[in-house]
């Protein structure tokens, strides 16, 4: 079993508070990302799991065992870093065989030279040649074996710094935004390498990265982090439908969701702007709230009676699939962002009026702190009286 | 969403324990180091200067603090007092030379592309060779009769003279293997300078209008340089301080003390004569002109931290 | 080229040439020398190749005369062992001022700058006179134990190291290394092409080192090169000018062909001595 339990975790360097008391507990084999922005406190947190740094209180344990006490080398967890961090004066093979032969083999038996003559290194050599060779291969790097790592390509060395990783079978693999060196394309496609590589080991990987593609692409669950705190930990799914923060709906899902200010007007209605919404929240009428509204509930129509928003348009996005059109409200210093077919891009003209419709089913409602409040959609009741 | 465990009661101790692990192996990684530098640099330096404040002499089994009285004597000496003025005369000389010739020499290659490495190689070789070697070869170049210099001399008709012997000319003849010596170090750093100093200004001060050679060298290239020259003023400044090697060999600080420089001084009055607080004494004063180069190069390279 | 552009090109070659000359006027003479029987060296021509070459007659006396072999053997002992000590000291404790935290870190640091400012004479005469207590001198241990320490090369190899990612130190204390085991395992190979700039650094120093043989040696088996051609010159003085050519020439060899096969690393390698020296 390694389930890694970390336990109220904080952290501070010289005056800056890196991590206030963060608890989070990844399953056996799940698949957990940290998901933030720079400066989150998400790799010092992953560093301190490593055992790379030490944290200012609260506890670490991998596999139900304490490992607070322990150096990076006892805690049978690997990882892979940002710049890779291959040895770059040894060939890919010495690279991935280093951690192995550290672990195996005795002082004496790893000497330079004099070292293959001390019992028993030959046989030791062998298992690990074995050994490198089997996670090369499943890697697709066996030709690669030879090479200096300036001589691979930036998928290469990933592939490289991964074959380490895997090599001596660890319980734990941390990733600290292992595919932010490649570009676009490789990235995507390493996404799909890592998520399949992660069904084949089944063992827990923590995955830090700021890309919330990634996170959402690839992990079992996310952990999102701001300002060294833990804000919400869920699926991929729920993270995007059912926020519990505004920071966490802003900050996962793209184009940005749109946020709009509001009151509770009834309690079946909620006035957002000019337009009223059928939306029960559990709040006080009068309550000043936020309505998070992704664009994909939103519908660009008509500038008619029946638009929940009405503006001009400002500007259109067109991606082939879908539009996504901007429109200027009186009252909003962003624009509101709305989807719509592609097919539909040549009807909205820059500057002409707009409206916006708003699917109720689909607002998330957030007090004046950013947390959400509980809410549903009133239309059928609206239906219903009227 | 997070499953809490019992907070780890142990924590505390146990990262003390990690932390004065690591502290343990860094020691014992800049431990020796530091136990030597001790012993053998920092150590023996503070020693000098106590040294320097006892009348002690090698081997004798009594010492006595004299306080500042070596340096007094030392001050009243008609020899030391020559040491020190053969020595500043020798950095006054030697140094603006190495560095001018060493500017002329890096503008000259800089200024075009052929044979540059050719100049670079055969500038710098002097700096590899063995002093003392090429310090009798120079001795033999010297020679009053048979010697390249004055042959070449006479073919102008110059009559020579024997200039390690003589008192008027033993001091430039040291100064001129000095100068040949370090010419390829300066000529070398400011190579580097030069290399150095962006060639989109002189293309800007090409269209601004200062087109012709010392335009360029005076508007650009000299201002640019400004690091450089200072940089290595200092360190031939301090190096030239250390001549030793070929006064040691060749003329022995003569003939008549005109090559006596304050390390050999240091030296014979250490070594020869054993008079261990005297020789500290010269050594410290040594020390604080060398010091006092090196903090001007110290003050210099802060500021540069700012143009940077 | 315009006109002035080729009255300036054949200005820079004739300016630069004939500095050239009197660069190399002192190894061509000694070369020539070298080559040259008593009396030719003394009819005072300016000439260079000999009439009647001397050169085995002057080599075997620079051989025979002298222990030149010795010398040269003591040279490569001492520079060796010297350079092999540096590393072996200065190495890790670079590593700890770099990449490590502990307390007392900035202050063995400042010592370090400290020793920076110190010229290798100052501390001469403490250093003898502990030698001498210790029974030491004229040993080869005088000859090395003063040079074990080199401040400037624990800060260069500080500042390279710095420059040496965290991840990779990270990485390797992952994959099981010791804090000793990475500095010579990760570190040192990493850091080569500054070990080897001090290298030659250090080995120029000290193969050309004659302040302080002079001071510790007294007897020939021990001599290091440049002293061993002091001992010839004093024998020698005035009387026969080519063996004691030909012994300049082989002392002085070793570094200037290692100088002409690797230029680059030579210039680099001095030129640091700016910042120490």
């Amino acid at each position: 079993m390694s389930e890694v339990v970390i336990d109220r975790v904080s952290k501070s360097f010289a005056d800056v508070r890196a991590l206030r008391g963060v608890s989070l507990g990844v399953r056996d084999g799940e698949f957990m990302t940290l998901l933030g922005p720079s400066g989150c406190g998400k790799s010092t947190l992953l560093r301190i799991v490593a055992g790379l740094e030490a944290q200012t209180a609260g506890s670490v344990s991998i596999g139900g065992e304490n490992v607070d006490h322990r150096v990076p080398k006892e805690r049978d967890v690997a990882m892979v870093f940002q710049s890779y961090a291959l040895y770059p004066y040894m060939t890919v093979y010495e690279n991935m065989a280093l951690p192995l032969v550290m672990r195996r083999m005795t002082p004496a038996q790893r000497l330079p030279l004099v070292g293959r003559f001390v019992r028993g290194s030959a046989a030791l050599r062998r298992g690990i040649d074995a050994n490198v060779r089997e996670v090369a291969a499943s890697l697709a790097i066996e030709t690669l074996l030879a090479r200096k790592p300036a001589q691979l390509s930036g998928g290469q060395r990933q592939r490289a710094a991964l074959g380490r990783a895997m090599v001596r079978h660890p319980k734990v693999f941390l990733m600290d935004e292992p595919l932010s060196n490649l570009d676009a394309k490789l990235r995507t496609q390493m996404r799909t390498e890592l998520a399949d590589l992660h069904r084949r080991l089944g063992a827990t990987f923590i995955y830090v990265t700021h890309d919330q593609s990634e996170a959402m692409t690839m992990s079992d669950r996310v952990a999102v982090m701001m300002d060294g705190e833990l804000l919400q930990v869920a699926t991929p799914t729920s993270l995007y439908n059912d926020p519990s923060d505004l920071r966490v709906a802003e900050f996962v899902g793209s184009p940005k969701i749109n946020v709009v200010p509001g009151v509770v007007a009834s309690e079946r209605t909620v006035r957002a702007l000019d337009g009223l919404v059928a939306v029960a929240a559990e709040a006080p009428v009068g309550t000043r709230v936020r309505l998070g509204i992704r664009s994909e509930s939103l519908t660009p129509e008509g500038a008619d009676g029946a638009a929940t928003f009405r503006g001009r348009t400002r500007h259109v996005e067109n991606l082939g699939s879908d539009c996504y059109v901007h429109v200027a409200v009186d009252g909003l210093d962003v624009p509101i962002v709305a989807r719509a077919d592609g097919r539909r891009a040549d009807e909205f003209g820059i500057g002409s009026a707009i409206g916006v419709a708003c699917d109720p089913d689909r607002i998330l409602l957030f007090d004046d702190a950013g947390k959400r409040i509980p809410a549903r959609s009133a239309v059928a009741r609206l239906r219903s009286h009227g | 969403m997070a499953e809490a465990l019992a907070p780890g009661r142990l924590l505390d101790t146990a990262q003390r324990r990690r932390r004065r692990a690591e502290t343990w192996a860094a020691w014992g990684l800049a431990g020796p180091a530091t136990f030597l530098l001790f012993l053998l640099l920092l150590g023996p330096t503070v020693a000098v200067v106590v040294l320097s404040a006892t009348d002690w002499q090698l081997g004798a089994k009594t010492l006595r603090f004299v306080g500042l009285g070596n340096y007094a004597e030392l001050f009243a000496d008609r020899v030391f007092r020559q040491s020190l003025g053969n020595t500043l005369l020798y950095v006054a000389i030697t140094v603006p030379a190495s560095v001018g010739l060493g500017l002329g020499a890096a503008m000259l290659i800089e200024a075009r592309t052929s044979l540059q490495a050719f100049y670079r190689t055969v500038y710098f070789l002097p700096v590899t060779a063995t002093l003392i070697a090429m310090a009798v070869v120079w001795e033999f170049l010297f020679h009053p009769n048979v010697g390249l210099v004055n042959l070449l001399l006479a073919l102008v008709g110059i009559a020579g003279t024997h200039w390690l012997n003589n008192p008027a000319t033993a001091l430039y003849a040291l100064c001129a293997i000095g100068i040949w010596q370090s010419l390829g170090f300066t000529t070398v750093l400011f190579l580097a300078g030069l290399k150095s100093v962006p060639h989109d200004l002189y293309d800007a001060a090409a269209v601004d209008g200062a087109d012709t050679a010392w335009e360029r060298f005076r508007r650009v290239t000299w201002p640019m340089l400004g690091p450089t020259l200072m940089f290595v003023l200092v360190i031939m400044g301090i190096r030239s301080f250390q001549v030793f090697d070929t006064v040691a060999v060749l003329t022995a600080g003569g003939p008549a003390k005109s090559t006596e420089v304050l390390l050999y001084t240091m030296y014979t009055e250490s070594f020869h004569y054993f008079r261990t607080g005297y020789g500290s004494a010269i050594t410290v004063v040594f020390l604080l002109f060398v010091l006092t180069l090196t903090l001007i190069q110290v003050r210099f390279l802060d500021r540069r931290v700012h143009y940077a | 080229m315009s006109r002035p552009g080729v009255a300036f090109g054949v200005f820079r070659h004739v300016v630069l040439l004939a500095g050239a000359a009197v660069m190399l006027a002192p190894f061509v003479w000694m070369v020539a020398t070298s080559f040259k029987p008593p009396h030719e060296i003394f009819a005072g021509e300016l000439t260079l190749l000999p009439r009647q070459w001397h050169a085995v007659e002057n080599y075997g006396q620079a051989f025979t005369k002298v222990p030149m072999l010795r010398y040269l053997a003591n040279g490569v002992f001492v520079t060796a062992a010297i350079f092999a000590l540096q590393i072996l000291v200065a190495v890790p404790c670079a590593y700890a001022l770099a990449k490590l935290e502990f307390r007392g870190r900035e202050t063995i640091f400042t010592l370090t700058l400290f020793g920076l400012l110190i010229p290798a004479h100052v501390p001469a005469i403490p250093l003898y006179v502990m030698l001498w207590k210790a029974g030491l001198l004229n040993t080869y241990a005088a000859l090395v134990i003063p040079f074990v320490i080199s401040v400037f090369g624990i800060f260069l190899m500080r500042q390279f190291f710095k420059s040496i990612p965290d991840e990779l130190i990270h990485a390797a204390r992952l994959d099981g290394l010791s804090e000793f085991a990475i500095v010579w395992r990760i570190m040192v190979p990493a850091a080569m092409p500054a070990l080897v700039s001090f290298g030659i650094f250090s080995v120029v120093a000290h193969w050309n080192d004659y302040f302080w043989p002079l001071l510790v040696i007294n007897s020939r088996e021990l001599a290091p090169p440049p002293l061993g051609v002091a001992y010839f010159r004093n024998e020698e003085a005035g009387h026969d000018f080519g063996p004691l050519m030909a012994g300049a020439v082989i002392v002085t060899a070793p570094l200037v062909v290692a100088f002409l096969l690797a230029q680059r690393r030579f210039i680099e390698g001095m030129t640091m001595t700016g910042l120490k020296s």
